[in-house]
């Protein structure tokens, strides 16, 4: 296979990816807490969409924008209900918290959509070859989807008031109040942008793959392990890491080790030596270990004294 | 005198009344049906053979109700889902043997599934009938059957396939990481190498995962002339859509163990042209079996599961009446006695039973997925 097509490949992973980590990550930076819930907003994005799109026949993009709206203010909703009681309790409390508004979210995706496999009424797609690289055209509107996300992500929090006030309650939440902002509303609209990005992630992985329950389940560690090796709190991190971990994972599985340790075969003669398929996980997460050893707040975290 | 003969009446219709209140109750008794369990992948990975498996039990139900039960009883199934989990299904059986107490239970199928339920339900002296297919199951236990032929017979018979059919030399292994799948590749690894082949590329994928190009990518880094080994429910579907999409193919085809299990919840166009092996369903009896599920639901059965879950079902029925009993012990000597001569509609009709309680006999069949569904493979 042409290294080409693993660093698409690579790309589709990161851009599906990466989307949920940035929304994560954004929501920590101000609410200073890992939301495991997260990747379940995810879920719930894909499956609105499905019901727009299947059940009443909208098109995809308008079934997709609409699910994000509505992701966006069931995450204000349940930050009302939940989360508003909470403000000040120590992280892990709201950590837990979390982790159990994620089981009550993916059991009630469960129990409105049924545990079977959904797809989008997108129809197989067929790849065209650009450079030698097969690629469908849903993957390449997945790939640009994502790019204008970040833009817009980069634009809202470096040009408008909006950023400027989200960055400022980052830095210090009182400072910022007594200054005038209202950091009630900066939270809101954090857990609405960190949501929507997450249920725009789903749909791209709708798109890609499948739709299941446990869709937004079986991408949370990949994507705390993203959020984690970009720096808990930068959007420009979880980016990175998106790219580095879809790369890791698709070059580390492909690359003869045996060629590297004997210098393609010069000192000596050891080729076919493969990481385990099994241990792909592993990859990303002995990178994430690598890289907090060595930059304990991430690659593009800030450094801690 | 009055006083007696009024004493006398009331003693009179009291009993009259406690002995209605008997016969009643016997009557009720006997009217009450004879319950075992099943615990069968509604939901999760397996869902559509999971669903072939519902229909199959319910078919083998209604024949063994209108030819008048067990014991004079009807029978009944209390179904459970597995979720295709070994967690749920463990907890589904708990509740089965804890709760609705059943004798036997059937199913399991896979045998990260089957392996931790069959040992409870072994360890409670609770008959279980599982249609799995790992070698490890000859350990569970006395109460412990398998109705359907162990992983070393499906994966020689794999191998043999595309050697015989490609006269392949070079091989690709792609199996999912679990109990099932590790037994389909160390036995596919044994034939190849017995038969002096190269292996070029050898894959373990986890489940319910939504990429698996580094996984594809590794098959066919090597350029493997055939790809052998098993794929499984929805993740075969994201597996064949996305060799699909890479433009990967093997260059003499695909050859998988239980080929119905990958090409059931595929999409057409991904698996045109894939082969394998499935239990073989030709004869009167399982053409019969086809024909009922046909007209019951409407369309021909996806995948060989139903064909499975009937013959469990017969077999626990016929087995009680044997015994006379609905006791798990005098069900599970039963067993052994009534499987010789009964002519199931799976794997090729025979359900004898070795000594350990696993499958004497296995004829597979060989298929080719064409237009969508899966045809007799002719050369």
């Amino acid at each position: 296979m042409l290294f080409q097509q693993i660093v698409i490949n690579a790309l589709i992973r990161a851009s599906e990816l990466g989307l949920l980590a940035i929304g994560l990550t954004v929501t920590y930076d101000i609410l200073k807490f890992a939301n495991f819930a997260h990747v379940e907003f995810a879920c719930i994005g894909a499956f609105l969409a499905y019901t727009m799109n299947v059940t009443l026949g909208m098109n995809i993009i308008l079934a997709g924008l609409v699910a994000i709206l509505v992701v966006g203010v069931l995450s204000i909703f349940i930050d009302r209900l939940v989360f508003i009681r909470l403000r000040g309790a120590s992280s892990i409390a709201l950590m837990v918290t979390s982790l159990g508004l994620g089981i009550a979210l993916r059991n009630g995706v469960r129990a409105i959509w049924g545990a079977r496999i959904k797809g989008y009424a997108i129809g197989l797609q067929n790849p065209v070859e650009l450079i030698g690289v097969r690629i469908t055209p849903v993957q390449i509107f997945i790939i640009l989807t994502s790019v204008i996300s970040m833009v817009i992500i980069h634009l809202i929090l470096k040009r408008t008031k909006l950023g400027k006030a989200m960055r400022a309650t980052s830095a210090n939440p009182a400072l910022a109040q007594a200054c005038g902002i209202h950091t009630e509303r900066i939270v809101r609209w954090v857990w609405f942008m960190g949501a929507s990005l997450a249920a725009l992630g789903g749909i791209m992985i709708g798109l890609d793959t499948h739709l299941t329950p446990r869709m937004g389940f079986s991408v949370m560690i990949p994507v705390f392990a993203i959020s984690i090796l970009g720096g808990l709190g930068n959007p420009y991190g979880a980016m990175v890491g998106a790219l580095i971990l879809g790369l890791t994972e698709n070059i580390g599985l492909y690359t003869d080790l045996g060629k590297i340790l004997t210098l393609n075969g010069l000192i000596g003669n050891l080729t076919g030596l493969y990481i385990p398929t099994g241990y792909k996980l592993a990859i990303s997460f002995i990178i994430m270990i690598v890289v907090l050893l060595w930059r304990p707040s991430g690659i593009m975290g800030k450094r801690e004294r | 005198m009055k006083q007696t003969n009024f004493f006398g009446l009331v003693l009179f219709f009291a009993s009259l009344v406690i002995i209605s209140l008997f016969v009643a109750s016997g009557a009720i008794q006997a009217k009450e049906p004879v319950k075992i369990g099943a615990i069968i992948p509604i939901t999760g990975t397996s869902e559509v053979e999971g669903q072939d498996m519902s229909r199959g039990l319910q078919i083998a139900l209604d024949e063994i109700n209108t030819a008048g039960g067990v014991l004079g009883r009807s029978l009944e199934v209390i179904v459970e889902d597995t979720e295709t989990r070994p967690k749920s299904g463990l907890d589904a059986v708990h509740k089965l043997i804890d709760i609705n107490k059943v004798p036997v239970i059937l199913g399991g199928y896979f045998s990260s599934v089957s392996l931790p339920t069959g040992n409870y339900s072994n360890s409670q002296g609770v008959v279980q009938l599982t249609w799995s297919t790992s070698p490890a199951l000859r350990k569970v236990g006395p109460f412990f059957f398998g109705i359907c032929g162990t992983d070393e017979l499906m994966a020689a018979n794999t191998v043999k396939f595309a050697i015989e059919d490609a006269r392949a030399k070079r091989f690709g292994i792609i199996v999912d990481n679990s109990a099932y799948g590790l037994g389909v590749l160390e036995f596919s690894k044994r034939e190849i190498k017995k038969a002096g082949g190269e292996i070029v590329a050898e894959v373990k994928y986890e489940r319910e995962k939504a990429d698996y190009r580094p996984e594809l990518q590794r098959v066919f880094a090597q350029k493997p002339e055939v790809v052998v080994g098993t794929l499984i429910g929805k993740d075969a579907r994201t597996i064949f859509k996305q060799a699909y999409e890479l433009g990967l193919k093997p260059q003499s085809g695909w050859y998988l163990s239980w080929i119905s299990l990958a090409t059931a919840p595929s999409i057409p166009e991904t698996v045109e042209g894939v082969k394998g092996l499935i239990g073989r369903l030709k004869g009167k009896a399982a053409n019969r079996f086809n024909e009922m599920y046909q007209e019951k639901y409407g369309a021909p059965p996806q995948t060989v599961w139903g064909h499975y879950i009937y013959d469990a079902v017969w077999l626990t029925a016929l087995a009680i009446n044997f015994a006379n009993s609905p006791e798990p012990k005098a069900i599970k000597d039963a067993l052994f006695k009534v499987a010789p001569v009964y002519r199931g509609v799976s794997g090729g009709g025979d359900k004898t039973f070795n000594a350990d309680g696993m499958q004497k006999y296995e004829v597979y069949q060989r298929m080719v997925c064409k237009n969508g569904k899966l045809v007799i493979y002719q050369k």
